[in-house]
């Protein structure tokens, strides 16, 4: 069966960690590597603090799943995977745009148990409001992405979720 | 850990539904001017059934889950019901188990002597003639939910100047004691309510 690139994204309740799966089907026995390029919406490259190349190496010895712990705040972003031939042949690609905004999750699942032990804080109306933006956020960034395919504009919305994340003193 | 209420995915279902219901009830509020239903309700109960979904869906056993569930679940309030109707998943909560489920009828019929008559919890075999207690086979039955009709009369419960009978429920069976002995041909049909899990 010839081979067919692909790859899955998932995220765990850790925020920080980035899952990717190789999902490809199929064989090409003249693989030797994959490599993973996550890019920002700025254009730049997410990558492993020390690393000297924009890419994350993903070999065949590590199996089909590869955990990056690499996510300090929410991202949207573009997900390329190489399967390579030797010498560094790009035989095969694939690129996805993933919304990765699990720390503002966690963060409105925070805010849930809030509510929990403090049933009436709703009527409070900065904290309502300010749930609401908080939904809008994660709403929005996921939308731009699967909808529009718009990575700037999820990138913005993710940002607005993490500043109120970043400073939940002041909004709830 | 709090008990859940309803299953994880069972009160997200209701949470969805109940949201739009509740839109609806705004809508007319403001349409008429007057009520008092809580114009927040709706996105409250959107969001907060948004977020165990997300968490749901990477950690099922995430200890918060049961009580934001019941959180959840106290929000839908009066539209559960309208839930549980358009979901197709209408029932009610087993009390011993806190899970949905619906009630069954459920009918025992036989005759002393002849076929193979409920177990005797005393012999551990059908009951025989002489014989004065047997195993009603249902889990979850409701209390004070079964009728026995004995040779085609209505027996009376716990008396003493005629032939009666008591019964003790448990989750797993209901055990019926009669007042004398039952003899060969004796007829019972039994019949009853018990819950099951959906």
């Amino acid at each position: 069966m010839s081979f067919v690139q692909n790859f899955s994204v998932s995220q765990t309740l850790t925020a920080s960690n980035l899952i990717i799966t190789d999902t490809s089907v199929g064989t090409d026995a003249s693989i030797v590597d994959r490599r993973i390029f996550l890019q920002k919406a700025d254009g730049t490259y997410l990558t492993p603090s020390g690393s000297t190349t924009n890419y994350i190496d993903f070999p065949l010895s590590a199996g089909s799943s590869i955990t990056l712990n690499i996510l300090d705040t929410d991202y949207s972003i573009l997900i390329t995977v190489q399967w390579l031939y030797s010498s560094n042949v790009v035989q095969y690609f694939k690129t996805t745009l993933f919304d990765l905004g699990q720390y503002a999750i966690n963060f409105s699942y925070q805010i849930l148990q809030t509510q929990v032990g403090n049933p009436q804080i709703v009527n409070d109306n900065n904290f309502w409001g300010n749930l609401i933006r908080l939904y809008c956020d994660i709403f929005n960034a996921n939308t731009a992405v699967t909808v529009g395919n718009d990575q700037y504009s999820s990138q913005f919305a993710l940002d607005d979720a993490s500043y109120l994340r970043n400073n939940q003193n002041l909004f709830f | 850990m709090s008990n859940q209420i309803y299953p994880t995915n069972t009160a997200i279902t209701y949470g969805y539904i109940s949201s739009y219901l509740a839109q609806v009830d705004v809508a007319k509020q403001l349409s008429f001017n007057g009520g008092s239903i809580n114009s927040k309700l709706p996105i409250q109960i959107l969001m907060a059934t948004k977020t165990i979904e997300e968490i749901d869906n990477i950690d099922p056993t995430d200890p918060n889950i049961p009580k934001c569930v019941n959180y959840l679940v106290s929000l839908c309030g009066k539209y559960i019901a309208q839930a549980q109707n358009i979901s197709g998943s209408g029932g009610t909560v087993n009390p011993a188990t806190g899970k949905i489920s619906t009630i069954a009828a459920i009918e025992v019929q036989f005759t002393i002597g002849s076929g193979t008559p409920p177990i005797d919890p005393n012999t551990n075999n059908p009951i025989i003639s002489g014989g004065t207690q047997f195993i009603i086979p249902y889990t979850y039955i409701l209390n004070k939910s079964v009728g026995i009709v004995y040779n085609n009369v209505p027996l009376p419960i716990n008396i003493s100047t005629a032939i009666s009978y008591t019964i003790t429920y448990t989750a797993d069976n209901a055990v019926v004691t009669m007042n004398q002995g039952v003899s060969n041909g004796d007829l019972f049909v039994v019949t009853g309510l018990q819950y099951v899990n959906i």
